[in-house]
């Protein structure tokens, strides 16, 4: 029994209105009306979420945007959906160093994870976009992605009576560009991602984790490894971006694509590191298939680049220093979010 | 009694007919319904899309795509303040585009009498570049829908022109894209001999766009050797173009 359904079970949910004479004692999300807050469960740790006054997760929203994560007709030649790069499994990567779209075209760059997207300040590896709800509208004009106008793929919707029914239900209007980007980013905002064994350790009181990944913990918080300058806080990332000295010239110039400032060249959104065991393979182009190999890059300092990090110095680290290392970031890996089932694709979806 | 009942309905009777009369006068006209219009001209000509153009290297040259934004459109009036026409228009010159192509403004209605001018800004004003694109329709010029909104940075594209050019036998395609708040061009002045406007009055005040100043005035441009633009990827050709473009109109 999967802990969204057993929490929500618990209880009761507040409406949309906030009014208390419209709490109810439910058993399952599918029971919540559709203006319901969706009840999102933030672990402890975690900050409070916040979302958009003119978009709140509701439980419609959700529900609709859980539909349209998984819609193949969002895709020129209806062949991807949004789940076709960003798989469940591998914390929404696809295992893939470029993701293909539409006829197999490649793109430049390695699909992000979605764990605790709710909490990004921007989006894409250079920061281009502010929210989650303007993100949403980047895949489907891409040429390499779905390489459809987003109006084109909302009139298919709107040529579906299955859709103009949801919709309705939803919003109280026929599929709109408006409705798809608020129900996907609603959708997006629950892959709340914080129960992993270093969790229950850290900020539930358990003590779970083995000598070998404590000693991994403390290697990635030292002084001499730095990890924790960038991947720091209780999502692993100061958000910040960073050229680490992966290559002499960046023909995708990173941040400086949004900033236009050639200080920005070659740097990249620092990732979340939550669940990273399962999001390889890693970096911006998807070069290093492995752990090891990251560890390596940032062992050796990285090839020179004029902007790269100050931190990228190097370092030296023992087979048996690594292998806790690596056993501390396998300790950051969700399995209740890699397998919760209100991610999953529904079950009547066609 | 009876007196004052028969003077006060003969009163009333009076004042309605009145009314009545002042109801049957046909309305004062004082507005006239005006819109803007815009011609490229390239070579002497009217652009034609897709035909061969001689450049300022003399290099055969094509247009394939010109389409742009003018935000603030409006007419001058004789003591300088601006009647406005438009916060934002869409122009688009692809002939195959669903309902033909776009050079016109909508008609709106200002109040008759004469005119010195037409004013307006090149790009997408920065109060409507910052909108969640979702929230136009799709009529609106603004909608998503004309593929001028670079989703990755979540802005317009102003200018968004592209087309072929051969030199030493080689085609090789140009683009420029323009955007960015940094490039937006505020303020362009086109001066008319005065634009009488009648009341009642439907008129198209044609604004030329000259294709061949666009690579030439004030800046020089050689689309054979730098012809690839989407801003921030080239920011210097951007800006070059965005000057040009602002400084091509008649």
């Amino acid at each position: 029994m999967n802990r969204w359904i057993t929490i929500v079970g618990l209880l009761f949910y507040v409406s949309f209105s906030g009014c208390e004479k419209d709490a109810a004692v439910v058993s399952t999300i599918e029971e919540l009306p559709n203006d319901a807050l969706y009840p999102i469960v933030i672990p402890p740790g975690f900050p409070k979420m916040e979302f958009p006054a003119d978009n709140p997760p509701t439980v419609g929203r959700v529900a609709l945007g859980r539909e349209l994560f998984y819609e193949k007709a969002f895709s020129l030649d209806s062949s991807l959906a949004c789940a076709s790069c960003h798989l469940q499994e591998k914390s929404f990567t696809d295992g893939m160093a470029i993701s293909p779209g539409v006829f197999g075209r490649l793109g430049e760059r390695n699909s992000p994870q979605l764990a605790n997207v709710a909490y990004k300040p921007l989006f894409f590896k250079d920061g281009g976009i502010p929210t989650l709800e303007l993100q949403a509208l980047a895949p489907f004009d891409a040429h390499f992605e779905f390489d459809l106008n987003i109006v084109e793929a909302v009139e298919r919707l709107q040529n579906d009576p299955y859709y103009v029914q949801r919709f309705q239900e939803v919003f109280e209007d026929e599929p709109s560009v408006y409705g798809v980007t608020r129900a996907l980013a609603s959708f997006q905002r629950t892959f709340v991602s914080g129960n992993s064994r270093y969790d229950k350790h850290v900020f539930q009181g358990k003590n779970v984790l083995t000598d070998a990944e404590l000693n991994g913990m403390a290697l990635f918080n030292s002084e001499e490894l730095k990890c924790a300058e960038c991947h720091s806080g209780v999502f692993f990332t100061d958000y910040s971006y960073k050229n680490i000295g992966l290559k002499t010239w960046y023909p995708d110039s990173g941040r400086a694509r949004i900033t236009v400032n050639p200080a920005d060249a070659g740097k990249f959104e620092v990732p979340s590191l939550r669940n990273v065991a399962v999001t390889a393979p890693y970096m911006f182009d998807g070069r290093f298939q492995t752990l090891e190999e990251v560890i390596d890059h940032f062992a050796s300092g990285g090839v020179d680049h004029r902007n790269k990090s100050e931190l990228l110095t190097g370092f030296s680290i023992s087979d048996a220093e690594k292998a806790d290392l690596i056993a501390f970031l396998n300790t950051l890996t969700d399995e209740s979010f890699l397998n919760n089932p209100n991610f999953q694709k529904p079950k009547n979806q066609r | 009694m009876k007196r004052f009942l028969v003077f006060a309905i003969l009163g009333l009777a009076f004042i309605a007919a009145d009314c009545n009369r002042e109801d049957e006068e046909p309305a004062v006209v004082s507005t006239a319904l005006v819109s803007i219009k815009v011609v490229p001209v390239i070579n002497g000509e009217q652009l034609t899309m897709s035909k061969l153009y001689k450049d300022n290297q003399n290099h055969d040259y094509w247009f394939a795509t010109l389409k742009f934004y003018l935000s603030n459109i409006a007419l001058q009036k004789e003591d300088g303040s601006a009647q406005p026409l438009a916060d934002v228009a869409f122009f688009d010159f692809e002939p195959n585009r669903q309902g033909g192509e776009l050079n016109v403004t909508e008609a709106v209605s200002i109040p008759g009498g004469t005119y010195t001018g037409v004013i307006f800004d090149a790009g997408v004003r920065q109060d409507l570049n910052s909108q969640d694109p979702a929230v136009f329709d799709n009529s609106h010029p603004l909608s998503i829908k004309n593929n001028m909104y670079w989703t990755w940075s979540t802005q317009y594209i102003f200018t968004k022109n592209e087309g072929y050019v051969i030199h030493n036998n080689d085609t090789t395609s140009w683009f420029v894209h323009t955007g960015t708040a940094e490039l937006y061009q505020p303020g362009i002045e086109v001066d008319k001999p005065a634009i009488d406007i009648a009341p009642g009055e439907t008129r198209e005040i044609v604004l030329e766009l000259d294709l061949d100043g666009l690579l030439s005035t004030p800046n020089v441009l050689d689309l054979s050797v730098d012809g690839q633009s989407h801003t921030t990827d080239n920011m210097a050709l951007a800006r070059a173009y965005q000057e040009n473009f602002a400084s091509s109109f008649r």
